[in-house]
């Protein structure tokens, strides 16, 4: 009965040892994961930021019909923008040495896409003694060879017109292909430049591969770069233990068209409608409003009438 | 009879470590994965209400300390909205610069304000409490940030 005696105490602490062990193991996993989501948030924040920021302070809508949903944007500003919310995000202070350390070490990506091309931001060699700041490209068209007539094409996300450039003949043309390929081939364009970025900067050490699709649907919004958008991607960013985590941020904006109400009196009565479902030569319109809110104040109704 | 004290003495406090003080110790921190990520959502729910709504009022706020009330852990909050400022920078004429002040009114928001959520966790779950008190083990905890820009 007691020939085992001896190997009780052994186990019964081997037992306890290794009980510990998993429990730290369990334990960092559980901080990492949090962490995780955490950067997750901080990075779709930043992102959602940058773009905000970028199309409200610098977009400049050059009013020509020619150019469908045109939008003008600097990058430099949403970068300002994005590392100013990472920095609060994580509790830092928003100081010049704080936004060369997040730039230089775990921003190895920052890509603006715009109307009429991209930008690339990424940190770049500029002297011998190791100074390295993000640098940012200057903008790439959205690029399309064409096997027909052997041109090439400059595609916008306005998905309707485009560029071609056949030998040294410059002409605004139509979009050769049909806007589902326009938009595929702009996220396509992005999503390469992307990879190929982040890939030469972490030289191979990425710790996950993206894959931003080119095409899900043809609802508009759904789609991952559909307008003016921001993609960024933080690396070895430490966590306890040794442990690094990388996320991905991606963030959109969009140009919206106003749907105006026309205020008019039918029966003795003010009254307001939008103008897309308002049959102009019936009604005589007083005012215009930029939003239904605005026509209220004026003491309009809304006219239910026409919906019928 | 000297050896057989000392040996019923060991088994005594190990079978206490192991069946009494581990599992406290465990479930407190399975329960304080779970709360943590709860309270990211909360948080995160806060800061997306505010920057979508320009606007924090007496109902969302007691919602969300409803929310980290339930939780098994106790928390603070600090919320604190940074005005952005433009000024003419003096040091280029004709430039300007951009800075935030923290003001008071937690309230009302501008469109490019920024929302700062600082929440602390003061005290552990029960688990928690009972192996710190029995083994004077560590209570995990985190302090969570989150930042959002006022659309």
């Amino acid at each position: 009965v007691y020939k085992f005696r001896i190997l009780v105490i052994p186990i019964a602490a081997l037992y306890w040892i290794v009980t510990i062990l998993i429990f730290s193991k369990y334990s960092m996993d559980a901080y990492v994961v949090a962490q995780q989501y955490k950067l997750d948030i901080a990075i779709n924040y930043a992102t959602d930021a940058a773009v905000e920021e970028m199309v409200d302070a610098t977009s400049d809508l050059k009013l020509d019909y020619g150019d469908y949903e045109y939008l003008a944007c600097d990058p430099e500003v949403a970068l300002d923008m994005f590392i100013t919310v990472f920095l609060e995000n994580y509790g830092m202070i928003d100081s010049e040495q704080n936004r060369t350390w997040i730039t230089s070490k775990y921003l190895p990506c920052f890509v603006v896409a715009g109307y009429d091309g991209y930008y690339v931001a990424q940190p770049t060699k500029i002297n011998d003694s190791g100074a390295y700041d993000v640098v940012f490209s200057l903008k790439q068209p959205y690029t399309y060879h064409s096997q027909i007539d052997d041109s090439v094409y400059s595609l916008n996300m306005g998905l309707q017109d485009a560029i071609r450039f056949s030998g040294s003949i410059v002409s605004q043309v139509d979009a050769p292909i049909s806007e589902s390929e326009v938009r595929t081939i702009i996220n396509q364009t992005v999503s390469d430049t992307f990879m190929n970025t982040v890939y030469d900067q972490l030289e191979g050490s990425m710790m996950s591969t993206l894959y931003i699709p080119s095409d899900i649907t043809n609802f508009t919004r759904t789609n991952p770069i559909d307008s003016t958008t921001v993609l960024a991607y933080i690396t070895d960013i430490p966590v306890r233990y040794g442990t690094t985590i990388d996320s991905f941020g991606i963030g959109g904006s969009r140009v919206r068209h106003e749907n105006f109400v026309g205020a008019y009196i039918k029966d003795g009565t003010k009254y307001y409608q939008y103008i897309s479902i308002l049959d102009t030569t019936e009604y005589d319109i007083i005012e215009v409003f930029e939003n239904a809110k605005l026509a209220a104040e004026a003491g309009y109704e809304f006219d239910t009438s026409l919906l019928f | 009879m000297l050896k057989d004290i000392i040996g019923a003495a060991f088994a005594v406090i190990s079978i206490f470590f192991l069946l009494v003080v581990t599992p406290n110790f465990y479930t407190g921190a399975v329960q304080w994965a779970r709360s943590e990520s709860e309270a990211i959502a909360n948080t995160r729910n806060l800061i997306d209400e505010v920057i979508d709504t320009r606007e924090l009022t007496e109902d969302t706020l007691a919602d969300f300390n409803i929310k980290m009330a339930a939780l098994s852990e106790y928390y603070t909050c600090e919320i604190i909205r940074k005005v952005k400022v433009i000024n003419p920078d003096p040091l280029n004429p004709g430039q300007t610069y951009t800075t935030y002040i923290i003001v008071d009114d937690i309230s009302q928001y501008n469109q490019g304000d920024l929302i700062v959520v600082n929440v602390e966790q003061i005290g552990g779950n029960m688990y928690q409490n009972l192996a710190r008190k029995l083994m004077g083990s560590a209570v995990q905890s985190d302090t969570i940030t989150l930042c959002g820009r006022v659309r």
